[in-house]
C-alpha cells in the first residue's frame, strides 16, 4: 500500500491551489488520494475549477517529488501534520486559510495552542527579561509558548521556556530541517526535544524573505494570545500582529519609554488598541487557569512591587546600611564605598554574602541592586 | 703550537666558554674558520683581513686555520672577530707573547675600519668569564657598563683593536671603565594615584599581584584597561638581585641592554600587539630567540585585545604558563628560556563592546560566543577575571584622590612575605597561585562558615569543580592579605566575588 503521505504532500504541492481550494477538494473526496486519481470531469463540477485548474492537477498528477520529500522526512525524523489530526488544534482548523499540512519536528502536544511571545532580534536588556520572565511563568503554568525561534526576544523567550521545564513550539520560515538563524542550532535541538519546530514548507526549502508572512501567520494562528514584547517601527513584528487582529486573537503589547527606537512599534500597538502587558497573570489563558498550579511561588521579580527581604531580621547594622542605600537606586561598589565610608573589601565581602543570600544582585554594568 | 684564545657564546640564557684556536699552516694563502659556526662567522675571515690591515697590522700569508672549540656545538655570532684577530696576531708572532693571554676572554665584533663594535648577550658571557676563572675581559667599549655588573673580574673597554694590541702590550693603561649610571630605561613615570573612579578593580589588582594570579579584565573600549595593566609592575614587590640578574640576562641574549650600567630592576611589563606571532610571543627564530614570554620573566605580560589573538597563539601560552619555563628547538639551536610571569588580559565582553550598558544589542549567545573564542584552558589559568565599566566623567571631579603605588605595594609585599615564608620549602612555589593541590590541602582549609557559603554559592551559580580550587586559592590570598593564618568565612566571601565570567555565563539564557 502507498504512503497516504504522498498523497497529502502531493495536494499541497500543487501551483495554484491554495490551502482553501484544497479543502474543498478535501470535503467532495475526503482523501488526497481520490483527488490524485479521480476522473478530471469529476473535478469540474467542484466549485471554483475551471478547465484551467483542472489541468495543472492532472499536469501535476506524479508522485515523483513527493516521494523524494518524504524520503527525507523519513531519514531526518520529521513528521506531517495533516488538518484530519485530532492533534491539528480546532481554532487553527477553522481558519479558512490554515494549511492543509505542516511539517515538524519533535513532539505535537495536546493542547498545543499558547501564547505568542515576539518581538525585535535587536532587543534591550529590558525587552530581554520580559520575555524570559514572561517565558519562564508561561512554562511553570504549563502554557505553550508559541515563537518564531529568531534571534532576540523569540529566542529568549523558547530558550527561557525550555529552561523552565515548558513546552514550546517554533514556527519557521524555512524547511524544518534548516536551522536559521544558524547560532540557533542548538536552540532547534533542544525545542524539538522537548517541544516541536514546525514549518509550513517540506524539509529542505531555503529561507525566502516572503516566508515569513506565511510563518507569522501560524504563529498568531496558534497563539491565543499574542504578546509583542518589543517592536521597532517597522518591524516584522507588524505582520504577526495584524493576522492576529484578523484572526481576532487578543494582542498585548509591553510599554516602555515613548524614545526608545525598539519601543516605537509595542508602544503604537497599545495605542492602536493593543493590550497593556503589565505582568504574565494576565496571559494565562482562562482554560488554563483551573489546570494551573495554585500557589504563585515564584512570582518574577521585576513585576512584583514589594521587596521581600527572606531575613531581614537577621542582618547585622552593616548589611541594614546597604540595604537601604540601594533601596532608592542601584549603585556601585566604589559608590557604596564612598557614602557607607567603609573599605573597599569590607564591602565587597558584604556584597558577596547578600548576593548568594539573593537579596541584591549585579547587574552587568556591575551596579548593585536590590531584588 | 697554535695559539688559544678565551671566548664565549650563548646557550639559552647562559654563556659558556669557547676557545678560539688559531694556527698558521705554510702553504696557499687561504683562511678557514671551522667548528660549526653560521654565515656570520664565516664572514669574519674579510673583516678579519680588512680590519687587521687597517690596524697597521700584517695579514699572514699562509693557509690560516681557525677553529671554535667546542667543535661540536653550533656557533652564531659576530663577537668571535676580535678573538680570531688577537689569536692570529698572536700566532703571526706581531704581538708579544704575553703569559696572561690564558687569563684573559674577548668579546667584540670588528669592523672593517678596526673599530670593535657592542654585540648581544655580553652579560651572560661575562658572568660565565666570572665563573671560568678569568682575571680580565675584554669587550666593545659600547658593552663596558653590561659587562661590569659582574663583579670578580676586571672589565676592559675598547674603542679599536689598535687600542686592544696597545694595551695587551703594556703600552698603554687604561683606566678602569667607572660604570656611569644612567637611567633605567624600563622605569615607568607611572602610578596608580592617575587611575581614578576605578577602586574597585584596582582593589582586585592588588588581590592579583598579592597572589600572583592570573587576571583578566572585561570591559568597553576606553574603560581604562590598558592604562591599568600599564602600572601593574608598579604594585608588585621590588625584585631580589637574583631576579633581577636573571631579567637582565634576558635583556642581554635578545641585544636588549644597550649602555646600561645596573642591572634591571623594575619588573618588566611587556603588551605585544594581538596580530603577534607564535614565535613572537613564545619565542623562536633561527637562532630560538627568547620571545616576549620570556622578555615578561618576573614581570608582568599583558594581552590587550586577547580575544583577537590567533587561538594558536594561546593555546601555545599554556605550557610554559605552567611550567614557567620554554624550550624552543630550532634546526640551529636549543634553548630553555624562564617565563614566570603574571599574565594580565583584557577584552571586551561582546562583539560590539558595551555589554551591560543600554546601548548593547548582542544576543546573549553571541556575548557567549564571543566570550569562548578565548580557549577553556587559557580561561582556565585566569584566576581572577572581573569586568570593568567606564568611568563617570562627572564622578571624578570630586577631588577624590587614588591610592598610589607605594601604599598598593605595601599591601602585596605583606601578603608575599607571608608566602615566601610559607612555602619556603617547597621548590618551584613562591606564590599562592603555583599552589598545587596537594598544597592546597594543606594551607587552604575552610571553616565551617566558608565550606557552607562555598557550597551555597555551588548550588547559586553551577560551578564547576575547577572553579572550587580556584576559590579556595583566591580565599587565601585574601587571608594573606589581612595577615591572617586561617581562611575566614570573609575570605570566602570576597573571593567568590572575584569570577565574574563564570558567574555570568551561568546565568546566560543560551542553551
Amino acid at each position: 500500500m502507498i504512503d497516504q503521505r504522498l498523497y497529502w504532500i502531493w495536494l499541497t504541492g500543487i501551483p495554484s491551489i491554495g490551502p482553501v481550494m484544497q479543502k474543498r477538494l478535501l470535503k467532495q473526496f475526503h482523501s488526497p488520494e481520490v483527488i490524485f486519481r479521480i476522473n478530471p470531469r469529476e473535478l469540474e463540477k467542484i466549485l471554483g475549477i475551471g478547465p484551467a485548474l483542472v489541468d495543472r492537477i492532472v499536469e501535476a498528477r506524479s508522485l515523483e517529488k513527493s516521494e523524494r520529500i518524504l524520503e527525507r522526512m523519513l531519514k531526518q525524523n520529521i513528521n506531517l501534520l495533516t488538518i484530519e489530526n485530532p492533534l491539528y488544534p480546532d481554532k487553527v482548523k477553522k481558519i479558512s486559510r490554515a494549511p492543509v499540512v505542516l511539517y515538524y519536528r519533535g513532539l505535537i502536544r495536546e493542547n498545543s495552542m499558547g501564547v505568542g511571545v515576539i518581538g525585535t532580534r535587536q532587543c534591550t536588556s529590558y525587552g530581554k527579561q520580559v520575555a524570559i520572565e514572561t517565558a519562564g511563568f508561561l512554562a511553570k503554568h504549563q502554557v505553550p509558548v508559541i515563537s518564531g525561534m529568531a534571534k532576540g526576544i523569540d529566542g529568549y523567550a523558547h530558550t527561557a521556556c525550555l529552561k523552565a521545564g515548558g513546552y514550546t513550539m517554533a514556527f519557521l520560515g524555512s524547511g524544518v530541517d534548516i536551522c536559521y538563524p544558524r547560532e540557533h542550532q542548538s536552540l532547534m535541538e533542544a525545542i524539538i526535544q522537548k517541544g516541536a519546530v514546525l514549518s509550513l514548507y517540506p524539509p529542505g526549502t531555503p529561507i525566502y524573505p516572503h516566508h515569513f508572512h506565511q510563518r507569522n501567520f501560524l504563529i498568531s494562528a496558534w497563539s491565543s494570545k499574542l504578546l509583542v514584547v518589543e517592536a521597532g517601527e517597522k518591524s516584522g513584528t507588524w505582520s504577526t500582529v495584524n493576522h492576529a487582529r484578523i484572526l481576532k486573537r487578543e494582542i498585548w503589547a509591553v510599554p516602555n519609554n515613548i524614545y526608545e527606537l525598539e519601543s516605537r512599534g509595542t508602544n503604537q500597538m497599545i495605542a492602536n488598541g493593543a493590550a497593556i502587558f503589565l505582568n504574565p497573570q494576565q496571559l494565562i489563558p482562562v482554560s488554563h487557569v483551573k489546570k494551573s498550579p495554585k500557589t504563585t511561588n515564584h512570582p518574577p521579580s521585576i513585576l512584583e512591587n514589594s521587596i521581600k527581604f527572606v531575613r531581614e531580621d537577621s542582618f547585622t547594622s552593616f548589611e541594614k546600611g546597604i540595604v537601604e542605600q540601594l533601596k532608592t537606586t542601584p549603585m556601585s561598589i566604589d559608590q557604596l564605598v564612598k557614602t557607607m565610608k567603609r573599605s573597599h573589601s569590607e564591602i565587597i565581602e558584604t556584597l558577596s554574602l547578600l548576593e548568594l543570600e539573593s537579596v541584591i544582585r549585579i547587574k552587568p554594568n556591575q551596579t548593585i541592586e536590590l531584588i | 703550537m697554535a695559539t688559544v684564545i678565551n671566548s664565549f657564546a650563548i646557550s639559552g640564557v647562559d654563556g659558556y666558554g669557547v676557545e678560539v684556536e688559531v694556527d698558521l699552516i705554510y702553504g696557499q694563502p687561504s683562511i678557514s674558520i671551522v667548528g660549526l659556526g653560521d654565515m656570520a662567522i664565516k664572514e669574519s675571515r674579510e673583516r678579519l683581513q680588512a680590519a687587521m690591515v687597517k690596524a697597521g697590522f700584517e695579514f699572514p700569508k699562509v693557509k690560516v686555520v681557525i677553529n671554535l672549540a667546542p667543535s661540536d656545538m653550533k656557533k652564531r655570532g659576530t663577537h668571535y672577530d676580535l678573538a680570531m684577530a688577537i689569536g692570529l696576531l698572536e700566532q703571526s708572532e706581531q704581538l708579544l707573547p704575553l703569559a696572561n693571554l690564558k687569563k684573559m676572554g674577548f668579546i667584540g665584533e670588528l669592523s672593517l675600519n678596526a673599530y670593535l663594535r657592542p654585540c648581544a648577550g655580553v652579560l651572560p658571557m661575562a658572568i660565565r668569564a666570572q665563573q671560568m676563572g678569568l682575571e680580565t675581559l675584554i669587550v666593545p667599549e659600547d658593552n663596558v657598563q653590561e659587562a661590569s655588573l659582574v663583579k670578580g673580574i676586571t672589565v676592559y673597554g675598547f674603542q679599536k683593536l689598535q687600542d686592544v694590541v696597545d694595551f695587551l702590550r703594556g703600552d698603554s693603561v687604561l683606566p678602569t671603565p667607572a660604570p656611569t649610571e644612567t637611567p633605567d630605561f624600563l622605569e615607568l613615570p607611572v602610578d596608580f594615584k592617575e587611575v581614578q573612579g576605578q577602586d574597585t578593580l584596582i582593589e582586585y589588582l592588588v588581590l592579583a599581584a598579592a597572589g600572583g594570579h592570573n587576571m583578566l579584565m572585561i570591559g568597553p573600549p576606553g574603560c581604562g584597561k590598558s592604562m591599568i595593566a600599564k602600572r601593574i609592575p608598579t604594585i608588585l614587590p621590588s625584585m631580589t638581585e637574583e631576579e633581577s640578574l636573571e631579567v637582565t640576562k634576558i635583556y642581554s641574549v635578545a641585544g636588549m641592554l644597550k649602555n646600561r650600567g645596573d642591572l634591571i630592576r623594575t619588573r618588566p611589563f611587556r603588551d605585544p600587539h594581538h596580530n603577534a606571532s607564535t614565535n613572537a610571543l613564545i619565542g623562536g627564530g633561527n637562532f630560538a630567540s627568547p620571545g616576549e614570554i620570556s622578555l615578561a620573566h618576573h614581570g608582568v605580560l599583558f594581552l590587550d585585545e586577547i580575544a583577537e589573538f590567533q587561538k594558536k597563539t594561546l593555546d601555545a601560552l599554556r605550557q610554559p604558563i605552567e611550567d614557567r619555563s620554554v624550550t624552543i628547538t630550532r634546526v640551529k639551536s636549543t634553548n630553555t628560556y624562564p617565563c614566570n610571569f603574571m599574565l594580565i588580559a583584557a577584552m571586551n565582553p561582546c562583539p560590539c563592546g558595551y555589554y551591560g550598558q543600554s546601548k548593547c544589542r548582542c544576543s546573549d549567545y553571541e556575548v557567549f560566543k564571543y566570550q569562548q573564542t578565548i580557549s577553556g584552558p587559557i580561561l582556565d589559568r585566569m584566576d581572577v577575571q572581573k569586568y570593568v565599566q567606564p568611568v563617570n566623567i562627572f564622578s571624578l571631579t570630586s577631588g577624590y584622590q587614588g591610592r598610589s603605588s607605594q601604599e598598593l605595594r605595601e599591601r602585596v609585599e605583606l601578603a608575599r612575605s607571608i608566602q615566601k615564608r610559607r612555602y619556603a620549602d617547597v621548590k618551584g612555589v613562591t606564590c599562592n597561585a603555583q599552589m598545587t593541590s596537594a598544597l592546597m590541602d594543606e594551607y587552604c582549609q575552610l571553616d565551617e562558615g566558608g565550606m557552607r557559603l562555598l557550597q551555597k554559592a555551588y548550588e547559586k551559580f553551577q560551578y564547576n569543580a575547577r572553579s572550587f580550587y580556584k576559590f579556595k586559592k583566591l580565599a587565601r590570598t585574601y587571608a594573606d592579605l589581612d595577615g591572617s593564618e586561617i581562611i575566614r568565612q570573609k575570605d570566602v566571601a570576597a573571593a567568590l566575588s572575584a569570577r565574574d565570567l563564570d558567574k555570568d555565563q551561568k546565568g546566560m539564557v543560551v542553551l
